[in-house]
């Protein structure tokens, strides 16, 4: 579904992600740690067509990000970090706009704004504005757009900042089913036990180098995650 | 305290320098002497006003020359920075973050209340330099009448600055009771803007009144507005006056900074949100992908009072235009004949148009709206959207709002002054067709220069350079075509004017395509590289 080969991206002389390799198929869930400024969010931006890069190719489902993009966005979506949407449209009206860019059928993104809205407990709030939401209930707007088009592949940044522990734990819910559907998620995290409990594979980045990767068995052994994880760090320092 | 200003302040120059085209030098020359221009034709005007008013100084009403100016600046100064003020005060985007910390609300407004006080400052060296200029070519430089009258100037800043943030403050509680603030905003900027031009235009009969009611203006500035008949006197170089004026002036400056002080909290606490129902039903209807982005650009622009003041008030100018010329057709056609000795008919049409192209200049919607994209961006490069699909609908857009308005306001004006139903409808095609190049031309420049890191929406529409270029264009560009149509008149000879204009309407077509092509090929591969 996502194909990392070779992926180098350089920011004037500063490399910020070198010679990445990853591949992520079809009903996993792929989790992506690294410390601050490792290179996880260029990674996930570049995936998604947000920013450009000269070395290395990055296949959706087969095609080039780069050489045929739309292609490639119509096949996923993307949910940043801080997901600032536009603040003058309410929820409902933002819903919309994304499903007809993505050209969803009124009945389909009707029952997935009601079905997902209901889960992460913000129907009610819909009709709002969005310049009075709180961050929270930016990210379940933001989670419902990515949803609303059911892409195939999901990108994620840090996606649990700032949800409420019933919301955290419905979006773990939703990520399964995607996967069991088979979707598959790619997504940034600093929650170690979250990689732990919710991914199929994982990559620790580090310095912009990947550092680790595979299975959960494959990366941890017989330790946890975040033993490996700050040995990795240990390493560098 | 000093370190709020000091932000505040490198945050001005920051956004001045990039206004300036930042580090592009070339962009730098040319928006420098655009805005050169600008100041010294405006300054000129000013220069020829108080040359009229000069006689006051030999008659025993001298001081009013100067009471005059205060009183000019005065009035500049507040409709010039009375929505900056609003925006700055209660609308920055840091208010929050900085009522956070551990700091005195009073130095939080103190701070902008300083940079907007240098703003207020050029408005009033704009009006009362000029006027001390023809003062001492009048009656030679005087030293003390120098430094009286830029201690005036600081004066008249903060009486100017004291009831501005007055205004802004009631604006604000005012709006918050609204749901569509923008569009109660932008009619209360037209109205201001409409007694603006008309004041301008009758520049030269309001002198010359003021020139022969001078007494009776005396006896009611002394009456009615003694703080003025103070300050006329001060700049002539009365110190106790002057002291006079101060002692006013710090009076009301602080009783204002008071009310600023007891209330911004509040202001901010109360967050100036109109209360709205969660369960608002929702739009059933299903769009086009440029369909909805055009539909996203019209809740954004009706919206945002900083966008629709600044960048749509052209849009009311339209219908104020078309309303003034219905209304005042019998006077119009009086003066028209006179200008136009008889041939007027034919330059009707032109007129109109031509006015409209000059309206299109000050309703350059689509050229902030790729820059006003900001933080917001990462939402149309994520989705299945190319560049020359967002730059066309974000263009559609701007032609909804506008060309229907000016095509049908040209087309009333042109069956009302009894302009040939051909020439009625040439003349309504060439008013859309500016409103488009105006479009198109804003997008094309936005392109060039955009600008996504704005620290509020006012900078991406005021101090854009694609805004401020689009209007310098269009203003030139109407002229040219106004140019054209009489040129071709003249050419083709009398009762030809049909054929010149539609001459001109072609070529205003193929200066369309080509521009458009030029927004949806290179525009377009632009946007995604943003």
């Amino acid at each position: 579904m996502l194909n990392i080969e070779g992926f180098t991206k350089r920011y004037g002389c500063k490399i910020a992600v070198n010679n990445l390799n990853l591949h992520i198929a079809p009903g996993e869930i792929y989790g992506f740690i690294g410390h601050n400024g490792a290179g996880k969010t260029t990674t996930l931006k570049a995936c998604c067509g947000l920013l450009d890069f000269s070395e290395g190719t990055i296949l959706i489902d087969g095609k080039s990000i780069q050489e045929e993009p739309l292609a490639c966005k119509r096949e996923l979506a993307y949910i940043p970090d801080n997901p600032d949407l536009y603040d003058f449209l309410t929820g409902y009206d933002f819903l919309n706009f994304v499903a007809d860019v993505y050209g969803v059928p009124k009945k389909e993104r009707n029952e997935r704004v009601d079905t997902y809205g209901e889960l992460l407990g913000i129907t009610d709030a819909l009709g709002l504005q969005i310049s009075e939401y709180s961050h929270g209930m930016k990210q379940k707007v933001a989670i419902i757009a990515a949803l609303v088009h059911a892409p195939k592949l999901i990108l994620m940044d840090e996606p649990f900042v700032g949800l409420d522990p019933l919301a955290s734990h419905q979006l773990k819910q939703l990520m399964a089913k995607h996967c069991a559907e088979g979707g598959a998620i790619f997504f940034s995290t600093h929650v170690l036990e979250v990689a732990e409990k919710l991914c199929h594979k994982v990559a620790i980045i580090k310095g912009g180098n990947l550092a680790a990767s595979g299975t959960m068995d494959e990366v941890r052994g017989d330790s946890s995650l975040e033993d490996v994880f700050l040995e990795l760090e240990e390493k560098k320092a | 305290m000093r370190i709020l200003i000091r932000i505040r302040l490198k945050s001005m120059f920051s956004n001045l320098k990039k206004s300036f085209g930042g580090k592009k030098k070339g962009i730098a020359v040319v928006v420098f002497l655009v805005v050169g221009i600008c100041l010294f034709s405006l300054e000129g005007l000013m220069f020829g006003a108080w040359k009229m008013l000069s006689v006051y100084l030999e008659t025993e009403f001298a001081w009013l020359y100067f009471a005059m100016a205060g009183v000019f600046a005065f009035a500049l100064g507040i409709f010039g920075t009375v929505f900056t003020t609003q925006n700055q005060l209660y609308q920055a985007k840091d208010n929050e973050l900085l009522l956070a910390m551990p700091l005195k609300p009073s130095a939080i407004i103190g701070s902008r209340v300083l940079a907007l006080y240098l703003l207020t400052l050029a408005f009033t060296a704009v009006v009362m330099l000029p006027a001390g200029l023809v003062y001492f070519i009048s009656f030679g430089f005087s030293g003390k009448i120098a430094v009286l009258l830029l201690l005036s100037m600081v004066l008249v800043s903060m009486l100017t600055q004291a009831v501005t943030c007055l205004l802004g403050w009631l604006l604000h509680f005012l709006l918050a009771g609204f749901r569509h603030k923008a569009v109660v905003a932008t009619v209360f900027m037209t109205a201001v803007m409409i007694v603006y031009f008309a004041g301008i235009n009758q520049l030269e009969n309001i002198m010359l009144l003021l020139v022969e009611n001078g007494g009776k203006i005396a006896s009611a500035i002394q009456t009615f507005a003694w703080p003025f008949y103070a300050l006329g006197n001060a700049c002539l170089g009365s110190v106790s006056d002057f002291l006079l004026f101060a002692v006013f002036v710090f009076i009301i400056f602080g009783a204002v900074t008071l009310v600023l002080k007891l209330t911004f909290v509040k202001a901010m606490l109360a967050g100036g949100k109109t209360k709205q129902s969660g369960k608002k039903k929702r739009d059933g209807k299903i769009r086009s992908a440029e369909g909805a982005i055009c539909r996203k650009e019209s809740k954004y622009f009706f919206f945002s009072t900083t966008y629709l003041v600044n960048i749509g008030m052209g849009l009311f100018m339209v219908a104020a235009f078309v309303g003034a010329g219905l209304l005042l057709k019998d006077k119009l056609d009086v003066e028209l004949a006179k200008m136009f000795e008889g041939k007027e008919q034919s330059a009707l049409p032109i007129i109109f148009s031509g006015a409209m192209g000059l309206l299109s200049a000050m309703t350059p919607i689509s050229a902030p709206s790729v820059s006003l994209e900001g933080k917001h961006i990462w939402i149309l490069r994520s989705m299945p959207v190319s560049g020359a699909q967002v730059l066309r609908a974000k263009l559609r857009f701007h032609c909804i709002a506008t060309l229907p308005l000016a095509a049908a306001g040209t087309l009333l004006l042109g069956f009302v002054y009894g302009c040939s139903p051909m020439e009625t409808v040439l003349a309504a095609l060439n008013a859309a067709q500016l409103f488009l190049l105006c479009g198109s031309l804003g997008l094309v420049l936005n392109m060039c220069f955009p600008r996504l890191d704005w620290p509020n929406e006012a900078t991406a529409c005021k101090q854009s350079i694609a805004v401020f270029l689009v209007i310098f264009l269009m203003f030139f560009i109407s002229a040219a075509y106004a140019g054209l149509c009489f040129a071709g008149n003249k050419l083709l000879g009398p009762g030809n004017s049909v054929w010149a204009l539609l001459l001109v309407t072609v070529l205003f077509a193929a200066v369309n395509c080509l521009c458009y092509l030029v927004m949806v090929k290179w525009g377009g591969k632009r946007f995604e590289t943003l």
